[in-house]
């Protein structure tokens, strides 16, 4: 017996501090109020949508753009050499010498994307890729190059920008959480929870770990093995315990709402189990992952997930290294990054190339970023330091141009030149794709309506350039 | 522009080599100076923004110095402070392992003292020159076309673009370019969407025009080489520090609060204390009125969740039930107020609002806790400070300047109260402040903890939100931006950016300098007598453990035996690379235990080995501990304090010295500080002045906000809604009158907070009953006010996290409601779960759990335990569903539901039926008796459950247990225990 209708049940929300502050903040400014929210439910943004999902894979320490994406020949040419305008460093050990990288590039698809031998899996998909040459970030430290690529600032206590998705748009399965986290299930990376923190929104549109093994959300199942019937004869008696409390308090929607999360939680032990096992996948998708592979094995089955998540209805899923910061090669770059390299490849490749072929590519938008690029001068022995001036990320999906290489740094590498594009600007973008209008999506705090480029602190603004829709402003 | 680039590459490789030392002559900066600095110094101070303005990479910057003043005294290196830092190795900083050779620092002290010589017209760099003239060629056209009509002779706002050196100096709101990022360009952002030139004041730039100006902005590369004046030491500008007017100050929250009489009302016969008459009266203006007053029974349940966050015991609810005497609840107050269990409670609410948390640095790894030592004390100290209600004047005033009360600088042994008082600054400590790491400890992250700090105080105790000042004059408060650096200055003697002491060597102990040192030197005799026991010790053992290795080493390959125990004997630093292997690859052959030595002993070394570690053992006894507290204090200075332009370090304005909010003060006072002619000891006294400032009666804002805080606690939202802010932005007061008539009641009445809550309890207001149906106007109620704001109806609360868990516990008879002492550690699962790590026999209350910034308990975070990023003013409960899965299925919530449902039946005695153990849970945890349908619902639930468990297998007694637990465990899961009515 349904307790009460679904539509009752959505209309059931307790609201957040947000709306108290709110009323003021506009009774002053006169501006029409936009929506505070405290629930999940599915909402549309301020116009039509070319994506409704993100897969974002985050690639934590830094990739070296010119050893991956951004070929540079003045490096081997002037190999050794001091870089003339010196670069900014951030950590012992560097010498102002141009270091050409170790790793042969060729030109990939139609596009003509060079892509080095690191990344063989991606190079064969370039043409399904939107890569941006020409990002540059604000801080040349890992914590704060993660806060400033997931929040656009470089200081904790932001949201990130899955929790301002999920807060904008809601998601489509109530049974499942609308942020999915998908870590190693040997550790957190660098920046731990803060790579998916909800900030001052409230704490439902925190980014929600899913565990790889076992149980995918803490508590999901009973601590202990339970006769077959038992839970299902305590829900019911909880249910009669709670129906008596409510009925005593009329018009306590919070109640309510609070019966029907056991409601969902029952809902969720079920399809979250589901949505992990892989018994429906076929050997011939297992393989496209690699999943029984020693190397690349953990990342494909975490990329898979990503898409079950994605199929299922999960708006925001997030998909973290190994533990550390795997991409942070400091010294002997030549060995470390085909390293990680080889963990990642496949399963980001294979992602995108499975999005496709279920028709879902062009409703999801894959990202793939770390939070800077690298130095074109040598650190230690052989290897490169951070660099907050240049790196290079890609899209694919969700009306981002396939094939598209965007931007362009200079001469080695070192400065993002042409084409510009800030992080700020990029997370406007992706809104932009998901029927969000980056200006729109507000929340009152601190005296103050955020929102989640902070244009007018940031200038950030929808780089159409990028996308093959137009550019739509609410 | 490659071909220039490489010229230069060429350029540097032939300076490089001309850089040989002069000895003899006087040195010369770009022979002799700049290859060193180039080396060691440009990482931060030679890039386009360098470093507190110090950018090293000519003669004429070198000499003009940084923000804070010259860095070089011709002639007199001794009082050069760049050749101070040089030679003292405090730069570079230690972090960057890059020391400057004895020769170098030698050439930089040659070079000072023979007068600091520079070639003569040292050039600017081909790349600068190309971008001068590019902006002169391109953009300066442009500019001049279209915007300076406005921005010239006479330009508005203070920006004026007819010239390069202008450009760059910007307006009055700071500067209008930020070279190599276009995109945080004012200038470009206002030409991107349009705001300029203004609709009517001619035609806007072309995307190719706009994007010129970007090309070349993003480029970068020309500021350092323009003569922009000196900006420095202007006079603050109109945006600034605008003048506050009559009109600012019209707003009640900047007036001192007055109290009014309590109105009379209709409704006589529910006016118990001035607050109903308030309340009262609001609702009849609206044609409403309060509901009737809740049972015994839930008055006692809300008042035990209020007072001490935990549910009454069936005894203390048989004894009240029982109070038959007309001040009955006035009597179960006081013995709630007087209770330990108060502080525990109440404690907390303020800990949020201090942002407390026993970690330092930014707590990034889940594993890893970085707890910041003696923390813990201050927790402590404000758990002390409500059980003995101390009076918040005095409160406010030791956490502000606790240490400017008393001299301890120069005190033999701390007084207590001395130690109190240094303690309580401990409220200073607790915001982020990222500086242990010599990597992150520049002056932009020192500026960082220290407007963390200013957020946390002025939303915390001033109850305003002034961050928006940090960048800007506030657009809708009248805080301007010299207030809120005047308002850091403040704290600038105790933090200060430019001396900066790093969280981890800011440390004082419990005991007094003299008696550290006694301490220590006495640890010192100590450590002798312990190092000559083990020297004896080791005397004995030697011999024995050389046989007993060798004989172990047998089992390694006989020709490297004795590489081996060479390469085991060596130091691990001194191996070499053969060593090192060895040790690797056959260490492990060579351990050995104590035990095993211990076994190889004749019986008498045996004994005497075993005499002599007894003695170790007393001795160790003897070693006297220091204990570490988080305290702030002052340096032995004021520093040179700047207002930053935009915020940033990188642009100082002109100076600023210490003040407080000039609209919070009298009309016409101009509200500087003055150092507090109270304060005791080397202090400059600032931070008192400002806790005298605040605690002064006549303050607009202290009491207001603090009343309102406890308001809050009680009622779930304050008279105020948002507790951190009275300014424009935040709520207007539900109930003006009362705030103020509480606020001047408390102040007179000492500051007294259990006065307070007595006083709040003790009112009909309070004693409503929750339920919306139960007020006779309850329909017009609904359409008139259907949030409550009015207060018809007392709201119903969900329990906060830790009134949850500890609620939690104290029914399964577990709770150590012990007090004080350092944090219970926090176990970290593999995937991810925070648990205490005393989930054993009892657990101490939630608030004894190590308070993590990032990873906090994660049973608290779940129910909206606060991440602390700065501080916490109010917290939003959330119902989501892993709220409902951590109830179904913790271990813990489990564990307790067994733990209750075993005591109520015991409660019950052995013989009694399934009923009777209904009836004591139900006192257990609702402190009331379950209706016959509950009985018979609860009944039939545990007879289902024993079905279940019987049928796979379990023993009947077994059944029986699981059965009890599943009934016990769905209480506690039920909306009843989270609510309070």
């Amino acid at each position: 017996m349904e307790l009460f209708s679904r539509r009752r049940a959505l209309e059931l929300t307790a609201l957040g501090f947000g709306r108290v502050a709110l009323a003021h903040l506009l009774a002053e400014t006169g501006a029409a109020a936009p929506p505070v929210y405290n629930d999940l439910r599915n909402r549309s943004g301020h116009f039509p949508a070319r994506a409704k999902a993100v897969i974002q894979l985050v690639q934590n320490g830094g990739p070296s753009q010119m050893d991956l994406f951004d070929p540079k020949p003045m490096l081997a040419k002037y190999a050794g050499k001091p870089h003339p305008d010196g670069v900014e460093i951030h950590q012992p050990g560097n010498k102002n010498t141009l270091l050409p990288s170790p790793f042969s590039f060729r030109k990939y698809g139609q596009c003509g994307m060079d892509i080095s031998e690191a990344l063989p899996r991606q190079a064969e998909i370039a043409d399904k890729l939107c890569f941006i040459r020409s990002m540059h970030t604000e801080h040349n430290n890992h914590l704060e190059g993660l806060n400033m690529l997931l929040t656009c600032k470089i200081f904790p206590g932001r949201p990130v920008m899955g929790s301002w998705i999920a807060y904008a748009l809601g998601t489509e399965n109530q049974n499942l959480p609308a942020y999915v986290v998908l870590r190693d299930p040997t550790g957190y990376t660098v920046g731990g929870k803060q790579l998916w923190a909800n900030g001052y929104l409230p704490a439902l549109y925190q980014g929600v770990e899913f565990n790889m093994s076992g149980s995918p959300v803490h508590h999901l199942q009973p601590s202990e093995p339970l006769p077959p019937g038992a839970q299902r004869n305590s829900l019911e008696y909880l249910r009669k315990l709670n129906a008596l409390h409510r009925d005593q308090r009329p018009g306590e929607t919070e109640l309510d709402s609070r019966i029907q999360n056991y409601e969902l939680a029952a809902r969720m032990q079920v399809e979250a189990m589901d949505v992990l096992s892989l018994k429906q996948e076929s050997d011939a998708v297992k393989k496209l992952y690699g999943i029984d592979d020693p190397v690349s094995g953990q990342y494909g089955l975490r990329c898979l997930m990503a898409r079950r998540l994605v199929e299922a209805g999960v708006r925001f899923v997030q998909v973290t290294t190994r533990p550390g910061q795997p991409w942070d090669h400091h010294s002997d770059i030549r060995k470390g990054l085909p390293v990680i390299s080889q963990e990642t490849d496949q399963g980001a490749a294979a992602l995108v190339q499975d999005l496709e072929q279920r028709g879902l590519l062009d409703s999801t938008v894959v990202m793939w970023a770390g939070e800077f690029g690298r130095l074109p001068t040598t650190q230690n022995a052989e290897g490169r330091d951070h660099n907050r001036n240049a790196f290079t990320l890609w899209f694919a999906g969700g009306g981002f141009k396939p094939g598209l290489i965007y931007g362009e740094t200079d001469d080695f590498g070192y400065k993002s030149v042409v084409d510009r594009v800030s992080v700020p600007d990029m997370i406007a973008t992706v809104l932009h794709q998901l029927g969000l209008d980056h200006r729109k999506v507000q929340y009152a705090h601190g005296g103050r309506l955020e929102t989640p480029a902070d244009v007018t602190v940031t200038g950030a603004r929808v780089v159409g350039d990028l996308v093959s829709n137009e550019v739509q402003a609410a | 522009m490659r071909a220039a680039r490489l010229a230069w590459l060429g350029l540097i490789a032939s300076a490089a080599l001309a850089a040989a030392p002069t000895a003899g002559n006087a040195p010369v900066f770009e022979k002799d100076v700049l290859p060193i600095l180039s080396t060691y110094c440009f990482t931060c101070h030679g890039k386009s923004s360098p470093e507190l303005g110090m950018d090293l990479r000519t003669a004429a910057s070198v000499l003009r110095g940084s923000f804070n003043g010259p860095v070089i005294e011709k002639g007199s290196p001794e009082k050069s402070r760049l050749y101070l830092k040089v030679s003292k190795h405090e730069m570079p900083p230690p972090a960057f392992e890059s020391v400057v050779p004895e020769a170098d620092v030698e050439t930089i002290r040659r070079w000072i003292e023979t007068g600091a010589t520079s070639e003569a017209g040292s050039e600017i760099p081909e790349s600068a020159q190309r971008q001068i003239q590019r902006f002169e060629e391109q953009v300066l056209p442009l500019l001049q076309a279209r915007c300076v009509a406005c921005h010239g002779e006479t330009p508005q706002s203070g920006l004026d673009l007819r010239s390069l050196a202008a450009v760059l100096r910007g307006g009055e709101h700071g500067p209008v370019i930020e070279e190599g990022f276009s995109d945080k360009s004012i200038l470009i952002r206002q030409l991107d969407r349009g705001a300029m030139p203004p609709q009517g004041a001619g035609e806007p730039l072309s995307k190719a025009e706009v994007d010129t100006i970007r090309a070349w902005i993003d480029e970068g590369g020309f500021a350092d080489y323009v003569d922009k004046g000196d900006t420095l030491d202007r006079a603050f500008t109109e945006a600034e520090a605008p003048k506050i007017t009559a009109e600012d100050r019209d707003r009640w929250a900047f007036r001192t609060p007055r109290a009014v009489e309590p109105p009379r009302v209709k409704s006589k016969d529910r006016v118990r204390t001035p607050i109903d008459a308030f309340v009262a009266a609001k609702l009849e203006e609206r044609g409403l009125g309060l509901s009737p007053e809740a049972s015994k029974q839930t008055l006692l349940r809300r008042a035990y969740f209020d007072l001490w966050g935990l549910p009454p015991t069936p005894e203390q609810t048989a004894e009240f039930l029982a109070d038959a005497r007309p001040d009955a609840y006035e009597r179960l107050l006081d013995r709630l107020l007087a209770s330990p269990n108060y502080g525990q409670r109440w404690g907390r609410f303020w800990l949020d609002a201090a942002g407390y948390v026993d970690t330092t640095g930014k707590d990034f790894q889940a594993e890893n806790v970085a707890l910041a030592p003696g923390m813990w004390r201050y927790r402590d100290y404000v758990i002390r400070a409500f059980n003995d209600d101390k009076p918040w004047d005095r409160f406010l005033t030791e956490q502000l300047a606790g240490d400017e009360l008393y001299d301890f600088r120069n005190a033999e042994r701390y007084t207590p109260e001395m130690l109190e008082s240094l303690v309580a600054t401990g409220y200073l400590r607790t915001q982020l402040d990222a500086t242990d790491e010599d990597i992150s400890d520049r002056p932009v992250d020192r500026y960082e903890a220290m407007f963390a700090l200013m957020d946390k105080v002025s939303a915390s105790a001033l109850g305003l939100t002034v961050s928006c000042a940090r960048c800007h004059t506030h657009k809708f408060d009248p805080i301007p931006q010299r207030d809120y650096y005047r308002f850091l200055s403040v704290f600038s003697a105790a933090y200060n950016p430019s001396a900066w002491i790093q969280p981890k060597k800011r440390l004082l102990y419990t005991e007094a300098e003299p008696e550290r040192k006694e301490i220590e030197e006495h640890n010192k005799t100590v450590d002798a007598e312990l190092a000559k026991l083990d020297e004896r010790i080791e005397e004995i053992l030697a011999p024995y453990r050389e046989r007993l290795l060798d004989k172990k080493l047998e089992q390694a390959p006989e020709p490297i035996r004795a590489d081996l125990k060479k390469a085991l004997a060596a130091p691990a630093k001194k191996r070499d690379e053969v060593q090192k292997y060895l040790v690797a690859k056959f260490g492990a052959l060579g351990k050995i235990s104590d035990k095993e030595l211990d076994a190889t002993l004749s019986k008498d070394h045996a004994a005497s080995v075993a005499e002599l570690r007894k003695d170790v053992a007393t001795w160790k006894g003897y070693r006297r501990e220091l204990h570490d507290i988080r305290a702030l204090w002052d340096g032995p200075e004021l520093p040179v304090m700047r207002l930053l332009q935009r915020g940033s370090v990188e642009s100082p304005g002109p100076k600023v010295t210490p003040g407080f909010l000039t609209v919070l003060c009298g009309d016409g006072e101009d509200c500087s500080a003055e150092p507090s002619p109270n304060r005791v000891g080397e202090t400059t006294g600032y931070r008192l002045a400002l806790a005298e400032w605040m605690t002064n009666p006549k303050h607009p804002l202290t009491a207001r906000v603090i009343v309102n805080r406890i308001w809050q606690h009680h009622f779930g939202t304050g008279i105020v809604a948002t507790p951190d802010n009275f300014g424009k932005m935040g709520a207007e007061p539900s109930h003006p009158e009362l705030l103020d008539w509480l606020a001047v009641d408390f102040m007179e009445h000492g500051w007294k907070a259990k006065r307070l809550h007595k006083m709040i309890l003790l009112s009909s207001t309070y004693r409503q009953s929750s339920n919306r149906s139960a007020n006779p106007l309850a329909a017009r109620a609904e359409t008139e006010d259907p949030d409550d704001k009015l207060l018809w109806r007392m709201p119903l609360r969900r329990l906060e996290a830790e009134a949850l868990r500890d609620s939690i516990l104290a029914v399964a008879g577990r709770l150590d409601t012990a007090l004080a002492g350092p944090p219970v550690e926090l176990t970290a699962r593999a995937d991810g779960l925070q648990f205490a790590a005393d989930d054993g026999e009892t657990a101490r209350r939630s608030v004894y759990l190590t308070a993590r910034r990032t990873w906090p308990s994660t049973f608290l975070s779940v129910f909206d335990f606060p991440n602390i990023d700065t501080n916490c003013t109010r917290r939003a409960p959330s119902a989501t569903p892993l709220q409902s899965l951590t109830m179904m299925n913790s271990e813990f919530v489990l564990h307790n539901a067994g733990a209750a449902a075993e005591r109520a039946a015991e409660m019950a005695g052995a013989a009694a039926d399934s009923a009777a153990l209904v009836q004591q849970a139900y006192g257990l945890l609702f402190a009331r008796k379950p209706t016959e349908q509950e009985i018979d619902l609860a009944v039939e639930h545990m007879a289902g459950q024993r079905a279940l468990y019987e049928k796979s297998n379990q023993t009947a007694e077994e059944a029986d247990r699981k059965a009890a637990e599943s009934f016990v465990h769905m209480l506690l899961s039920s909306n009843e225990f989270l609510y309070i009515d």
